[in-house]
């Protein structure tokens, strides 16, 4: 029963404190440009960690309405004016930023990016 | 750089948003199962199919019973049974079912704010396969067309004694269960390739459509037949309950002489509702069992009980396999491949979205490819397997006998792949109760609530996922194990048939992993 004591006992204890207090997060911050209604390969998934405080910087060629799924936000980016979006993840997952109506697709729901959040 | 903040109001929201035509509705917001894990849980299940195969290979006794308790012989259990408590559950289902149509045709077609699209999408079909597979078949209590149809029977028979509700054409023994098979290859078209399936006056509509088709079937062929042979729920919740810890069953061999279902060719008879139905209560049990006994089955199962399960099978990880990587990449493919495009044109006109039409051919020919599979391994088995004495198992025998033992992996998968979706998505029955037409109603004051996606963590869904599926994994190896000894009466003959079913099982277990490995990917 000794692995119990050393090995078990500590390990439920510290899962059981990440679970209560959770991790301070760090900021985060993506700069994401959005050209001819895509962005670059490099921005097309967004990863992040639970408890994060994330800052999206957008700037786009033409304007633009996204949607960013599940944590349900809706913005408009202008071309000239970059747009900070901010949210504190709090829930993990992998949700989908979508471009609303772009001038190619009118009714379309292009799928920008993934924002993946991951569990600390 | 001069900054404009736009700040939204971030955090769990569920605001209004402006109806910007149908959003996807089945948005699944898992991340995939991290490679470690899914290489585990592959490994585990190779490794464990050998466990189990080795606890056969030191002889094992022949299972034909197993432990029942039946819960009708105890006075709660009777309560539960009593018509004073499942006639007003039927009348709910009934309501239920005009509510779900009723707010499809007059609600808001917003699939967010109308009750339709969750009713019907997450509730019911989702919900009720959970149900009938971990905990029995409900759908045979509820089933709102059975039941308005024996209220109807009910009431011509007050009217008019000594007549017969109906046609009473016979069921020809042909047909079998096709019609259903058929009606269920419908469905799952509808639920995997169908534009309309999120646009609640659509759904409506094909809902209404089937209630018809249903209630004329009834009327038709008589109740029972047609619930057996035609409505494709009542057979495909019916297999899934199989798994399920209960069992209702008639004891008394002499009432089931005369069901249409010829139940007693498969020993006992056990999930017959038209031998229970009629049978005297001390004739009735229902009880609870292990998980997973239901599925062992005595006689081999009809072709078309085949096609059925593995459609069954076939469409839940065609469902998987749309949400990945790989198959934008082939949809994509034929998009703009010169050779599709005719094919892909011509499907447009009935689909009316190019996707929806590829996703069509791709589903009809993921579905041919799996049966194909299947009967391909069932032949490799009959192969293998030598041939002590008596009479050799013919191919459709091995096909009739192993299919059952596929679908624990099937309803893991399932589990697996809906666990987050039934949790975050089901949410929605919150504010929905309170404004199930989309008219701003707060009936019972839950108009605002909002959606929690914290509710479940990914590490959660991870291990819960992989742990469904190595067990249904090994639960799948030891069934056909058992199938296999019950069947071929021999150790060894036994032994060398499972290597083949070994085979598809541990490939079907590690196409299930890697699909939840894979990003979700929606294409519209």
């Amino acid at each position: 029963m000794r692995w119990m004591t050393t090995r078990v006992f500590p390990a439920i204890c510290a899962a059981l404190l990440l679970a209560l207090s959770a991790r301070a997060g760090e900021d985060r911050r993506f700069e994401i440009a959005i050209r001819d209604n895509q962005v670059p390969e490099a921005m097309q998934v967004v990863r992040v960690s639970r408890g994060d405080h994330v800052e999206l910087v957008w700037t786009t060629d033409k304007p633009a309405r996204l949607h960013f799924h599940g944590y349900d936000m809706e913005f408009q980016v202008a071309p000239g004016t970059p747009a900070v979006v901010d949210f504190d993840a709090r829930a993990t997952g992998r949700f989908p930023v979508e471009l609303h109506g772009s001038s190619d697709n009118p009714h379309g729901h292009d799928t920008l990016l993934y924002v993946e959040v991951y569990p600390e | 750089m001069f900054l404009t903040p736009v700040r939204i109001a971030a955090g769990f929201l569920l605001l209004a948003v402006p109806a910007a035509g149908a959003h996807g509705f089945a948005q699944r917001y898992d991340l995939p199962v991290p490679l470690g894990l899914y290489l585990g849980g592959a490994a585990a299940a190779v490794a464990l199919s050998f466990v189990v195969a080795a606890l056969f290979v030191r002889g094992h006794r022949v299972v034909e019973s197993y432990p029942r308790l039946n819960i009708l012989a105890v006075p709660p259990g009777r309560w539960l049974a009593s018509p004073w408590l499942l006639e007003p559950l039927r009348a709910a289902s009934v309501a239920f079912l005009v509510l779900v149509v009723v707010a499809g045709f007059i609600g808001q077609q917003n699939p967010y704010r109308n009750l339709a699209p969750t009713a019907v999408w997450v509730l019911w079909w989702v919900g009720m396969a959970y149900v009938s597979g971990l905990l029995g078949d409900l759908w045979v209590l509820v089933n709102p067309w059975s039941a308005s149809f024996r209220w109807l029977e009910r009431l011509y028979m007050r009217l008019r004694p000594a007549s017969h509700f109906g046609l009473g054409l016979p069921w020809p023994r042909w047909l079998g269960c096709w019609p259903a098979l058929f009606l269920f290859t419908w469905f799952v078209w509808s639920e995997l390739a169908w534009p309309g399936s999120d646009i609640p006056a659509r759904l409506a509509r094909a809902v209404l459509g089937y209630s018809a088709l249903t209630l004329l079937g009834m009327f038709a062929f008589g109740r029972h037949a047609w619930l057996r042979g035609g409505e494709a729920f009542t057979v495909a919740f019916g297999f899934l309950a199989r798994f399920a810890p209960t069992e209702y069953r008639v004891t008394d061999p002499s009432i089931c002489g005369h069901c249409g279902a010829d139940c007693l060719a498969r020993g006992e008879c056990i999930g017959c509702l038209e031998c229970f139905e009629c049978a005297p209560v001390a004739a009735r049990e229902f009880n609870l069992r292990p998980w997973a006994v239901g599925l062992l089955s005595h006689r081999p199962l009809s072709a078309p009980a085949v096609a059925f399960v593995l459609a069954m099978l076939s469409s839940v990880t065609f469902d998987g396999l749309l949400a990945t990587p790989l198959w934008a990449a082939v949809s994509k493919w034929m998009l703009y491949s010169q050779f599709m495009r005719p094919l892909i044109v011509g499907l447009q006109e009935v689909t009316g979205h190019a996707l929806a039409a590829i996703a069509t051919l791709a589903l009809v020919a993921f579905l041919v490819a799996f049966q194909c599979l299947y009967w391909i391994f069932c032949a490799l088995m009959r192969a293998v397997t030598p041939r002590p004495s008596g009479r050799p198992l013919g191919l459709a025998e091995f096909a009739g006998l192993f299919v059952l033992s596929l679908v624990p992996i099937a309803l893991a998968y399932h589990l697996a792949h809906y666990l987050s979706f039934l949790l975050i998505v089901g949410q929605y029955l919150i504010p929905l109760a309170s404004d199930p037409f989309g008219f701003d109603w707060n009936l019972v004051g839950t108009r605002l609530y909002q959606v929690n996606i914290g509710v479940v963590d990914a590490r959660f869904v991870w291990l819960t996922s992989v742990i469904a599926i190595v067990t249904g994994h090994i639960v799948a190896v030891w069934l056909a194990h058992v199938t296999a000894l019950r069947a071929l009466r021999d150790n060894r003959a036994a032994l060398l048939s499972q290597l083949p079913m070994l085979a598809l099982m541990v490939g079907y277990t590690v196409l299930s992993l890697w699909i939840l490995a894979q990003p979700v990917v929606e294409i519209r």
